[in-house]
């Protein structure tokens, strides 16, 4: 089978005058397309046949092989971006929302169990986690472009970058703080009375799920997270004196 | 730092005029000019879930005696005022009383 490439019969079939003619865009688009349509059939025709040259044994073992180290280097490259090494690798991460972490008791506790960056803010479901990468590409883009290369421009953007997980928090039910904290194990007479309750009303019936109530657990609160309460005067003292977020 | 209590349990006030003290931990709860975690419970309208007690009305009042609509700035900062509680041993002890006890003990003997 031979690569009709450049035909000028099959390219010329499409530029007749009578396909202007014919009725309907579909129509047209499907006669126009004939060159295109043509070549694919080429090609695929090369893909069905046997190979020539290459042995059986070369093509089906050799494909195997480079399917393990295909498979192998992505599986390591995917996992040596999920690590919190990796995160604060970049001075976005470890000069602002790095330091936060390290306060909370998901950094330091008497037990020394802690959470690192990907536990909590990438699903660990093979699915959702690569749905996850390829959002997070997004950052790689934000790197390149400096949109966060100050700590001024981390506090103008720190609202919408922390509305987004609460967002996905909220769409996946908590689902990153379940891998570790489940209700079902959870001893409630082990709990103060207050986080006892809240937990019987709220979580164990379904009603809220984790960051309902534990935005901020792990960093800073943002300008805006907990407006109700305060009020325009406050805000306006606030954005005056221009203090805050240190 | 010292454990802070957590008994949820309302402590009596030495004098009508105390604040209140925080009968549970407020421990990494995050009260500056962007964010005061007390209110995520303590604002009128968070009271029903939380069923937290709601900030006195006092609180709203701004220093020309005009109530707002919510907590006044001057009334922010919670734990100007209030504070929890560390359970340990004075190691002086405290000699006030009550004007319960004070009036008990000075009032004259009756017949």
């Amino acid at each position: 089978m031979s690569l009709q490439r450049n035909d000028p019969t099959t390219l010329a079939g499409s530029l007749q005058a009578g396909a202007r003619n014919v009725r309907g865009w579909a129509r047209r688009l499907w006669q126009r397309s004939r060159p295109l349509r043509q070549r694919l059939l080429d090609y695929w025709q090369i893909l069905i046949s046997p190979s020539q040259t290459l042995s059986l044994g070369f093509l089906s073992i050799g494909g195997f092989l480079a399917g393990i180290a295909f498979w192998g280097a992505f599986n390591t490259a995917l996992e040596a971006t999920n690590t919190e090494t990796f995160c604060v690798s970049c001075h976005e991460m470890r000069d602002n929302v790095f330091q936060e972490l390290k306060t909370t008791i998901h950094y330091s506790n008497r037990s020394g169990v802690r959470a690192t960056c990907p536990d909590c803010h990438v699903p660990h479901a093979w699915t959702h986690k690569i749905a996850r990468k390829i959002q997070a590409s997004k950052e790689v883009w934000g790197k390149l472009f400096g949109s966060i290369t100050t700590r001024e421009k981390f506090l103008d953007k720190r609202f919408e970058l922390a509305s987004h997980e609460w967002e996905r928090l909220q769409a996946n039910d908590s689902l990153e703080c379940r891998n570790c904290h489940a209700a079902i194990s959870m001893d409630i007479a082990r709990q103060s009375q207050r986080a006892a309750s809240a937990h019987q009303r709220s979580l164990f019936t379904g009603q809220k799920t984790c960051i309902d109530c534990h935005k901020g657990i792990a960093h800073r609160l943002p300008k805006g997270a907990y407006d109700f309460g305060m009020t325009q005067e406050t805000a306006a003292l606030r954005d005056f004196l221009q203090v805050g977020d240190k | 730092m010292l454990p802070q209590a957590n008994t949820d349990i309302r402590e009596v006030r030495n004098y009508p005029e105390q604040p209140p003290v925080i009968p549970h931990s407020i421990e990494a709860y995050q009260l500056d000019s962007n964010v005061n975690q007390c209110l995520s419970c303590h604002a009128r309208a968070r009271t029903g879930e939380s069923q937290a007690p709601m900030v006195s009305i006092t609180h709203f009042m701004d220093r020309d005696g005009q109530f707002l609509a919510s907590v006044s700035p001057r009334r922010y900062f919670c734990v100007q005022c209030h504070v929890p509680q560390s359970p340990v041993k004075p190691p002086i002890a405290n000699r006030f009383v009550d004007i319960d006890a004070l009036l008990s003990a000075t009032a004259p003997a009756r017949k």
